[in-house]
């Protein structure tokens, strides 16, 4: 880079001798060989430049992608934003930001070639530059006040556009609901009604840019009218030579070229916006995980313990002071109206919940004091609706353990009862996830499996995992499962009353606080304990028939 | 090696998009001829500055040109000035358009299943809109000035002496052309970069779509290598757009430089054969170094990247906006029948209509067969079903036998492989049956606007009835009542309440025919009770996907979906005469042991 620019610093004041070496009629075409020397030299080192300048800013754009992507992986589902900001800060606002190291050094470069320039102006024509430098300062008021305007009218464009793009990802959730109330143009309308916002600011982003333009390109052409009119006097009185009147004319351009760049500024105030909600989504603290539990106890593993946790969610206790023993080995089905708190609980030996007060211990030790391997390794999760990753449905569920045999997954996949769909597929295991459409109970299956697979855990917990199951199947599954896992611990959110009765134990929720902890024949004969699952039996009887 | 993907979408997509901006287009075009005055005149002038001036001992002629210089100058800021104006009448309408094309196209293809879309989709989308607008706003800036400074400048040279200009223009000729060709690897490694950041913005947010599911699986790494895949290909690709575009610096060398070199070695000849002046010279190298060489660079650099951008982008843009035939589905609103004045007060029965009449809430399906494709097992097969007004019907059945798509056929929003679905003698279309699948759609709004959405002018006291009947109420009070704005429903509302609140929705609504697609899926058996019996007491006919009992049990009749042969028939009957069905009971019936001292039934 700096070979290149000294090249280009070169240049004018070859090209004035050369100049000057043909006006004065000497047949010796030295001076013009040595310009096309240099020329060249400069061009080949552009050539090489070019690719080298895309490379430096691939690549950092790339480290930020991946700090990036795996600070957003380690926060899991505690994102800071919706998801639709977290894709594009990783696509686009992380090129962005990785522009700004090569973007600077660029400008640097530049701003030095145009200090040599000046400093070469100031030794051949003191007058041109001196003319030059009164203009310089204004200019770069002018380029100070563009940039913080620009900078705080792209956050306000970025804002409505990141609505428009929200309004739409939720619309297109409704799809289903959309066709069959046929109501798409309400919703384009409304998906829309931000355009007009972000047109407006669009426009003033336009009128910025105008108003900055324009002076500066006024400044910088009256400041070289004049300095050509001081050089054409030094040639008249010869202090120049008609040649060096082209160098100042060159080294005045190269001078400018550091005020010149309001196309560069508006990249690196825009780049400097994305960085900023770069830092903002890196400046979220990721969970921390213990050095080790040190050996542990041996024998049975699994048990847990809740000491007095409390988690609150904007303000609001959803799960108060809660005190909970589970021995290793037994089924636990945790019972509770909707928003009882059992979900959240669930979450709690995973920390996929972590609480706000109080502790968690598994076989004695403090969750926070196991490392992140450990933790995963102990406690597997099989979700209600899980979200389905990899390549290959055999990948799929091995996901995250490249060295699960074939066997083991399609025992897993037996165990779910989701192994013969799998193998209906066109290509059986191997086909890939994104040509198996599935039925939202044949996802669970195949999620279940994937929990299931890891064979090696103390503790599962099976949130919902089976809601969507027809209840043929899910007493299948359920009786399957529950002869696998014999002697683990099992943890299970479970709305279905045969879920509850199939459990050694249930652990009874009610806002946020455990009502009871007791076989389900024990509190079965509670009417109020009757009544989570709900009128079974009235609305049978009510039944005109 | 990828072909070049064909350019002619994505450029009728942008002629569609700029319609109407003629007029600014124009006066775009005239400021930029102003703006090209001291490229055509600086090196002339500045030879005769030179020339009758400064060499000839008359500083003030050199002056006086000079000022004209100045002159022009100062003409060209305000060009530079005026041409935003028409600029940004160009390019904000044209993202306008381009946005609202594309929300249509993906919304429409989204509703209508041509094409999915997901968040990356939409990021990328977004991305891409704001890439067209840059690069057409910097192409009209500074391509446009473009075109114009090299005729203007080889014009110039031209007049000051065609001996200079000849030695200038046949280099230059010989550098855009090789230019030119340089230009198709360009672009085809341009389309690969852009695939790979495509590839990488499907893997990022598969990878965050599924944030919970990774931690809970531990399997970080995993899912950071995936990225970092995508991410390695994408730095490759564009390391090739780069190469590929390090053509540009030969191509100034040969159009730029070379011409100085012609003039430096033949120049003593032509001064000395006295065809030249010196202030030619000067001004030539002038009109080359200050003009020529900039606008090469320009072409070969930033305008030859835009372009290529551009035709790759709109490429993308007009494929993600195409909205295709679909056979039977009008793009347009439908317009829908008078709509049959219904009150939702409860009073008005369904009894109340005469008999003879086709009702509005009469449903039959005659012969219906439904696959998913034209060679998958089909779903349904020539099923018969009459529900008439008024009728409350459960479908039962095991998971994956078509219930969900039996409830989208009965609401038009499925199109049947043969046979027909009626409803008061014409045909279902959507709109007309209300369908609430399991995933209730909840948008960003006030608690009213989502309530209203299928009823636009229901006054308070209505949606009152609806709120209340469903068992929202207590929903509805704590978020703050209909005004409420709801920001981030998603986000906030759990599964259940927002089933809630599209019952609500759909109780309010004129519909007489309800399908409720396991539409109380999240709700617990309690609040599950209130909804069915307010949707059976509701006027009309009322159709339940059941995944409980208790649903079909409270249905006058059940349909059991099994295999070959659908039963129907009421709770009592199916549970007397079919096996499958009492099968399916016993199930049920394990569930809810109604001795609680009873063995833990089940329990292996």
């Amino acid at each position: 880079m700096l070979l290149h620019s000294a090249t280009v610093l070169l240049t004018p004041a070859l090209l004035a001798a050369a100049v000057d070496g043909v006006l004065r009629g000497s047949g010796d075409p030295g001076p013009a060989v040595e310009w096309a020397v240099v020329v060249a030299v400069g061009g080949v080192c552009e050539a090489l430049l070019m690719p080298l300048g895309t490379f430096g800013a691939a690549c950092d754009a790339r480290r930020l992608r991946m700090r990036l992507a795996r600070h957003l992986i380690g926060l899991g589902a505690r994102r800071p934003q919706p998801h639709g900001e977290s894709v594009t800060q990783v696509t686009q606002a992380a090129v962005q930001a990785g522009m700004v190291p090569v973007a600077l050094a660029q400008w640097t470069v530049t701003l030095a070639g145009s200090l040599v320039a000046l400093a070469w102006l100031w030794t051949t024509d003191w007058r041109s530059a001196l003319a030059f430098s009164l203009a310089a300062p204004i200019a770069v008021v002018v380029a100070r006040r563009f940039i913080g305007r620009v900078t705080e009218t792209h956050s306000a464009y970025l804002a409505s556009q990141g609505e428009i793009a929200n309004r739409l990802l939720t619309a297109l959730s409704g799809a289903r609901t959309i066709r069959a109330s046929d109501t798409l143009h309400a919703e384009r309308a409304r998906v829309l009604e931000p355009l007009s916002e972000l047109s407006a600011v669009g426009r003033r982003m336009w009128r910025i840019q105008r108003g900055t333009v324009w002076q500066f390109g006024l400044l910088l052409s009256l400041t070289e009218a004049l300095v050509l009119a001081i050089a054409g006097l030094g040639v008249t009185q010869g202090r120049l030579s008609p040649g060096q009147l082209l160098a100042v004319a060159g080294y005045l351009q190269l001078a400018f070229q550091a005020l010149r760049q309001i196309e560069a500024l508006l990249t690196l105030a825009q780049a400097r916006a994305a960085a900023d909600r770069v830092a903002a989504t890196l400046a979220v603290p990721p969970p921390v995980y213990g050095r080790g539990s040190a050996g542990g106890p041996a024998g049975v593993r699994g048990s847990l313990s809740l000491r007095k946790v409390t988690v609150r969610r904007d303000g609001e206790t959803l799960l108060d002071g809660v005190d909970l023993d589970v021995p290793a080995g037994l089924s636990v089905a945790l019972v509770g109206r909707t928003a009882s708190g059992k979900s959240l609980l669930a979450g709690l030996p995973g920390r996929l919940t972590e609480p706000d007060e109080g502790e968690v211990l598994l076989d004695g030790v403090h969750l926070r004091d196991l490392t992140a391997a450990e933790l995963r390794r102990a406690v597997a999760y099989a979700f209600e609706r899980p979200l389905l990753i990899g390549t290959t449905l055999h990948d799929t569920i091995a996901y995250g353990r490249p060295d699960t045999s074939r066997a083991a997954v399609e025992r897993a996949a037996r165990l779910a009862r989701a192994d013969g769909f799998v193998r209906r597929l066109p290509d059986g295991y191997d086909t890939p996830l994104h040509s198996a459409p599935m039925s939202g109970g044949e996802r669970q299956r195949v999620g279940l499996a994937r929990t299931l697979a890891r064979d090696d855990a103390h503790v599962y917990v099976l949130d919902d995992a089976t809601s969507g199951l027809d209840t043929v199947t899910e007493a299948e599954v359920s009786e399957a499962v529950t002869g696998a896992l014999a002697g683990r611990t099992r943890l299970v959110v479970a709305h279905r009353v045969t879920t509850a009765a199939r459990c050694d134990l249930v652990v009874w929720l009610a806002d946020g606080r455990v009502r009871a902890v007791a076989p389900h024949t024990e509190l079965w004969s509670d009417p109020a304990y009757r009544a989570v699952f709900a009128v079974e039996e009235s609305a049978v009887e009510e039944e005109p028939s | 090696m990828t072909e070049i993907a064909d350019w002619r979408p994505g450029l009728r997509l942008l002629r569609a998009a700029l319609r109407g901006t003629r007029a600014p287009v124009l006066r775009v075009a005239a400021w930029s001829a102003v703006e090209a005055a001291p490229a055509l005149a600086s090196g002339w002038v500045l030879g005769r500055a030179l020339d009758q001036g400064f060499l000839d001992g008359r500083p003030a002629t050199g002056l006086a040109w000079l000022t004209l210089l100045g002159v022009l100058y100062a003409l060209r800021a305000a060009a530079e000035r005026a041409v935003f104006e028409p600029l940004s009448h160009i390019v904000e309408p044209l993202r306008d358009e381009l946005v609202r094309r594309l929300v249509h196209g993906t919304l429409y293809a989204a509703v209508h299943r041509v094409r999915t879309a997901d968040a990356t989709d939409v990021a990328r989308l977004t991305g891409q809109v704001e890439a067209v607008r840059g690069i057409v706003g910097a192409l009209l800036r500074t391509a446009r000035p473009l075109a114009v400074t090299l005729v203007a400048a080889l014009t110039g040279l031209a007049v000051l002496d065609p001996l200079l200009a000849a030695l200038v223009g046949v280099p230059l000729a010989v550098a855009v052309v090789v230019f030119l060709v340089s230009m198709r690897t360009v672009i085809r490694r341009r389309q690969s970069y852009l695939a790979a950041e495509e590839r990488v913005a499907a893997v990022t947010g598969e990878v965050l779509a599924a944030g919970r599911d990774i931690t809970a699986l531990g399997a970080e790494e995993r899912a950071a290598s995936d990225v970092r895949d995508a991410a390695d290909a994408s730095v490759a690709t564009a390391l090739a757009v780069a190469r590929a575009s390090a053509v540009r610096a030969p191509v100034v060398l040969l159009g730029g430089r070379l011409p100085v070199l012609l003039i430096l070695l033949t120049g003593p000849a032509l001064v000395q054969r006295g065809g030249v002046s010196a202030g030619a010279v000067v001004g030539a190298v002038m009109y080359v170094t200050v003009y020529l060489v900039p606008a090469l660079e320009l072409m070969t650099g930033s305008v030859a990247g835009y372009w290529s951008q551009l035709r790759v982008l709109s490429g993308r843009l007009a494929a993600a906006s195409d909205v295709p035939d679909v056979p039977g589905v009008s793009n347009d609103p439908v317009p829908v029948p008078a709509p049959v004045s219904v009150s939702v007060s409860v009073s008005v029965s369904a009894q109340d209509v005469v008999a003879e009449v086709p009702r509005e809430g009469d449903l039959e399906v005659r012969n219906l067969t439904f696959a998913y494709g034209p060679h998958a097992a089909p779903v349904l097969r020539g099923l018969d079903l009459v529900v008439p007004s008024g009728d409350n019907l459960a479908i039962v059945g095991p998971s994956g036998i078509g219930k969900s798509t039996l409830a989208g056929l009965l609401a038009g929003v499925e199109t049947p492989l043969d046979g027909t679905v009626t409803m008061a003698g014409q045909p279902v279309r959507p709109g007309r049956v209300a369908l609430l699948p399991q995933e209730a759609y909840v948008f960003p709004g006030t608690v009213g606007d989502n309530l209203r959405y299928l009823a636009p002018d229901l006054d308070t006291a209505a949606l009152d009835r609806a709120v209340a009947a469903v068992g929202a109420r207590e929903l509805v009070a704590r978020l703050g009542g209909y005004d409420a704005e709801l920001t981030d429903p998603a986000g906030t509302l759990s599964s259940g309440e927002r089933q809630l609140i599209a019952l609500a929705r759909v109780y309010a609504s004129p519909a007489r025919v309800v399908v409720l697609d396991e539409a109380t899926s999240h709700l617990d058996m309690a609040a599950e009770a209130v909804a069915e019996t307010a949707f059976a007491a509701r006027p009309g006919t009322l159709v339940v996907i059941a995944h409980r009992l208790t649903t079909a049990a409270r249905a006058r009749r059940v349909l059991l979906l099994d295999g070959e042969r659908p039963v129907l028939g009421s709770h009592a009957e199916l549970s007397a005469t079919s096996p499958a069905y009492a099968a399916l009971v016993g199930h049920w019936t394990a569930q809810a042991p109604r001795v609680p001292q009873g063995s833990r039934a089940g329990r292996p």
